[in-house]
């Protein structure tokens, strides 16, 4: 029975809620991730004591995030122009959860090739041109995540599968709202998007490369390198 | 490293050390935020405008003042701001009675215990008055001192002390009132 420091003895009913209400309450590695884009944005603008200013953003650096975390990161990079843009004002800004909740993160490779996460190299600006470039062999294992919630259905589709919606089905995690794919692409450039529901086309909003498609409509652009890291 | 000398090394310009402070007390915070507010969506707002505020106002920081205090302080300012913003435009508090009466049985084992039961209690707490919750969250939940309360709330122990009181009695009448139905 809990026992607390003003002599409070808690009787079962009670103990009982406030065992429950004492569970920890998980709100998501995209959640941490905007807390983390947030003082980004703010150690930005110089804050606290202004001492570090843009040098800080453009220095590389290495993030302690999980990997789903370093993903929606990347992806909240579409918010923070947003809230870099409001840092100098006096109210306290929100990288807005639309940043990540309805974004997809650039393409990532699989760890065992060695080669540098473009979710965390982009942020950290370790990568000149910001293009997510896969060291690899011949073919390279490219994940593809994207942050759908209210998704269905998700596929993949590129050039690699002449657009085809039914090609690469992505799977949803357990996490719940993430879905996932890994396609082994050879070295060159890659136009993709991404099919919600089987009907809507959303390019990568975090992706650093687009191309017009033709039609009006963006898709994204991975280029996956033929050198060997 | 304690809290304070994390805060010096912010200040002398090692951003990445407010991120070890946001690790060690992100999930203390992203508790009380979802308590109180009763959504994940509000809480995640209070605690993203928490830790930037925390960050802005570092250099006012007093070394006297236990950080973890300062930054539920800021917290729960948050949080009241978030909700009297949010009572504008919509209640949340749950009223399905439905919903209420599917209590679990909080004699039942842990693992029981541990989907609807919390989903229970969040309910029930959510339908307490602000202030009432926001006291139980902190002197049960949080287990701060009626002292450490004050000087957070600005309340006086004998105020935080009644509202702990009635929000215990609330909660166990609440209880017994679906236990009977």
């Amino acid at each position: 029975m809990p026992e607390h420091d003003d002599h409070e003895v808690l009787d079962p009913t009670l103990a009982a809620i406030v065992t429950m209400a004492r569970r920890p309450v998980a709100l998501g590695d995209a959640a941490r991730a905007r807390i983390e884009l947030a003082i980004q944005a703010e150690a930005a603008s110089g804050r606290p004591g202004r001492r570090h200013g843009w040098a800080w953003a453009l220095e590389p650096r290495a993030l302690r995030l999980s990997p789903l975390g370093a993903m929606a990161m990347a992806a909240g990079l579409v918010g923070i122009g947003i809230a870099m843009g409001l840092v100098g004002q006096a109210r306290t800004l929100l990288v807005p959860r639309t940043a990540t909740s309805a974004a997809i993160t650039p393409s990532t490779v699989a760890p065992t090739l060695g080669a540098a996460d473009p979710a965390t190299s982009a942020v950290g600006g370790s990568t000149p041109s910001g293009v997510p470039v896969v060291s690899a062999g011949n073919r390279a294992q490219v994940k593809f995540v994207l942050f759908a919630p209210g998704a269905s259905q998700v596929t993949v589709v590129g050039d690699f599968n002449r657009w085809s919606p039914t090609a690469h089905p992505m799977q949803r995690t357990q996490t719940g709202g993430t879905w996932t794919i890994t396609v082994p692409l050879g070295a060159g450039r890659h136009e993709y998007s991404f099919v919600v529901d089987g009907k809507h086309w959303m390019p990568d909003p975090a992706a650093p490369l687009a191309a017009d498609d033709g039609f009006g409509v963006a898709n994204s652009v991975l280029l996956v390198s033929g050198s060997t890291s | 490293m304690t809290d304070a000398e994390y805060v010096n090394r912010v200040l002398a310009g090692d951003v990445d050390a407010f991120t070890t402070l946001v690790d060690r007390y992100y999930e203390r915070c992203a508790r009380f935020a979802v308590r109180m507010l009763g959504n994940r969506d509000d809480a995640e707002d209070a605690l993203q405008a928490t830790f930037v505020r925390a960050y802005r106002a570092l250099d006012r920081y007093q070394d006297r003042d236990k950080f973890s205090a300062w930054l539920y302080r800021i917290l729960v300012n948050q949080c009241r701001s978030l909700a009297a913003r949010r009572s504008h435009r919509e209640r949340v508090f749950v009223r399905e009675e439905a919903a209420l009466m599917n209590a679990p049985d909080l004699g039942a084992n842990e693992g029981q215990l541990a989907g609807e039961g919390e989903e229970w209690v969040q309910r029930v707490l959510t339908e307490l008055d602000p202030l009432l919750r926001e006291a139980f969250l902190l002197k049960h939940v949080e287990e701060l001192s009626y002292d450490e309360m004050s000087a957070l709330t600005g309340a006086s122990v004998s105020a935080l002390k009644m509202r702990v009181k009635r929000a215990c009695d609330r909660l166990r009448d609440r209880w017994e009132q679906i236990k009977d139905a």
